[in-house]
Parts: structure tokens; sequence; C-alpha cells
């Protein structure tokens, strides 16, 4: 690497503030960026990692989050957040990311019939599942299973919707920005999103905590 | 007496509730919709185990490196592909 090293003092001065480092990076100090780079890297891999739900798509959408931010860093506005931007364009990027997967694993799967028992109406099952069967797992083990295909099963907008309102906690306006929807729309989309989640899950976790009562949970 | 809706305590536990003082005081005086409460929030708690990685202390650097300085790259067709 070439560039000059930055001195403490410069690093300390980025270090305190984004709007800074934006500023910095506006009037060409890469360096400036990169610090903005690895402040925020580790937030937006968790978002990008709960909206796409696999590492490879995660870590893509937080490299392209940030090349998109550096590109478009001129119409980011000073009194806003550095973070909270770079974290939606982010969020918009996983979206379209998930449309693009589900689109490539739509093409795989179009040839395969499902044949079991009435299996193939059940949403837990829209996702390919490559793994053991259900009766070698574990509870807990089954139970993660069961909750991943259920948040696969949600749409891309309700998926975005309760992992930006329940995980990251996001305010609504927030959420509904990405979404391109109104407040109230967002509010029900969180809901749908939720109730969702409970319909799949919640007589697999109720029987957890039955076992639990009874004390035959291993 | 009248019933929190699924709608309503889904909206109150995620916080995005209209009338969440309304809610509070029902919940504290319904067994019945605190139970209801309950089953939504043991759902949710069972999805908050689901882990998150941990890309490592390193991975900012290891973002902006792979990028090649992500600022570096005048377009998008040059990034990582599948």
């Amino acid at each position: 690497m070439n560039r000059m090293q930055p001195s403490v003092d410069s690093t300390q001065a980025i270090a305190e503030s984004d709007a800074i480092a934006v500023e910095r990076t506006l009037t060409g100090d890469r360096d400036a960026y990169r610090v903005l780079v690895e402040r925020h890297s580790h937030n937006v891999f968790r978002l990008a990692y709960r909206m796409t739900g696999n590492r490879h798509d995660a870590e893509e959408v937080v490299q392209e989050a940030f090349l998109r931010g550096y590109q478009k860093l001129g119409q980011f506005a000073a009194r806003s957040n550095f973070g909270t931007w770079v974290y939606r364009i982010a969020a918009n990027y996983a979206i379209d990311r998930m449309r693009q997967r589900q689109k490539e694993e739509a093409r795989r799967a179009a040839p395969r019939t499902e044949d079991r028992d009435g299996m193939e109406n059940d949403p837990l099952n829209r996702v390919p599942d490559g793994a053991p069967t259900p009766e070698r797992l574990t509870q807990s083990i089954e139970l993660r299973k069961r909750m991943e295909q259920a948040l696969a099963a949600l749409s891309d907008a309700e998926r975005t919707a309760f992992v930006m309102r329940h995980w990251e906690g996001c305010g609504i306006e927030e959420i509904a920005e990405v979404l391109k929807s109104s407040s109230n729309a967002t509010k029900n989309t969180v809901f749908r999103a939720v109730q969702k989640l409970r319909r799949a899950l919640q007589p697999f976790v109720e029987t957890r905590a039955q076992a639990r009562a009874m004390g035959t949970e291993s | 007496m009248k019933h929190m809706t699924e709608e309503e305590l889904i909206a109150y536990r995620e916080g995005v509730a209209d009338q969440g003082a309304l809610i509070s005081k029902h919940l504290a005086a319904c067994e019945e919709c605190r139970t209801e409460l309950e089953r939504i929030e043991a759902v949710l708690a069972a999805l908050d185990t689901l882990p998150v990685p941990d890309p490592g202390v390193d991975y900012g650097r290891r973002m902006w490196l792979d990028g090649g300085g992500t600022c570096g790259r005048s377009h998008a067709g040059s990034r990582r592909r599948a």
C-alpha cells in the first residue's frame, strides 16, 4: 500500500466522528472511508446475515452497501447519521439479493416435484432442505431448522420488517422508507411476519415448553 | 371483558402499538391476554436464540481489502460473484 500513513491525531479525529470522516472522504481522503467501513461493517453484516440467512450473501451485501455508499456519498446529507444511512442502503440491497436468490432457487427447484404426504402445502417446506431426516436430529437442531425455514417462508418485505424491527430495533419510519411503504402498512407487515412465524413455530415451541414442564426434555 | 386481538398484542410486544398504555392496563387485569402474550413471546424468544456468526475482529479491514479499498472500484462489475 502506497498511501501515506495517517498520523495518530488524524486517526483519532476520524474515529471521533462519522461526519468528519464523510467530509474528509468527500475531499478525496480514501482512508477516511476505510474508517467508516471498519466502524460500521459489523452492524451491517449482522443486518445482512439476518435478512439473507447466509454468510456469503451477507458479505456481498456488506461490500455492495459500502461501495454504493461511497458512490452516493455526495448525496449524503450532513445532518444524517452515516451508520443509519449505510444500513438503509444495505437493507435495500439485501432485499434485491433475496429476490435474486429466490429466482435462482426457483429455477433450480422447478424440475423437482414434492410428493410426501401433503408436505408440499406446508410453507416450511418451500425452502430447499438438504438436511438429514428430522428423526435423526436433536430437538434443538430441529427447532433451529424450523425457525430458519419459517423465516425463509416470509415475504421479502415481512422478513425485512421483522429483522429491522424485532432484531435491529429500527423505527417504523426507517423501515417504511426501506420498504417504500407507509407507516401503517409497515406496522401491518411487522404484524403479518410475527403472525406467520407464530403459526409455523408455536406448536413446536409449546411442545418444548411442555416437555420441560414434564421433565422429559433432554 | 373485550380481549386484545392478536394484532394488538403483537404490535404491543414489538413496540409499535398505537394504544400501548391502554393495552398495558388491560394486560394488568386480564390473565387470558397475558397468557396469549406469553405464547407470542415464547416464539419470539426462541427466534432470538438463532445465532449470527461472528465475522471476526478484523472483518471491517478484510471487507475494505477484499473490495480493493471498496471505493477504489469505479463500478460494481468488479465485485466478487457467487
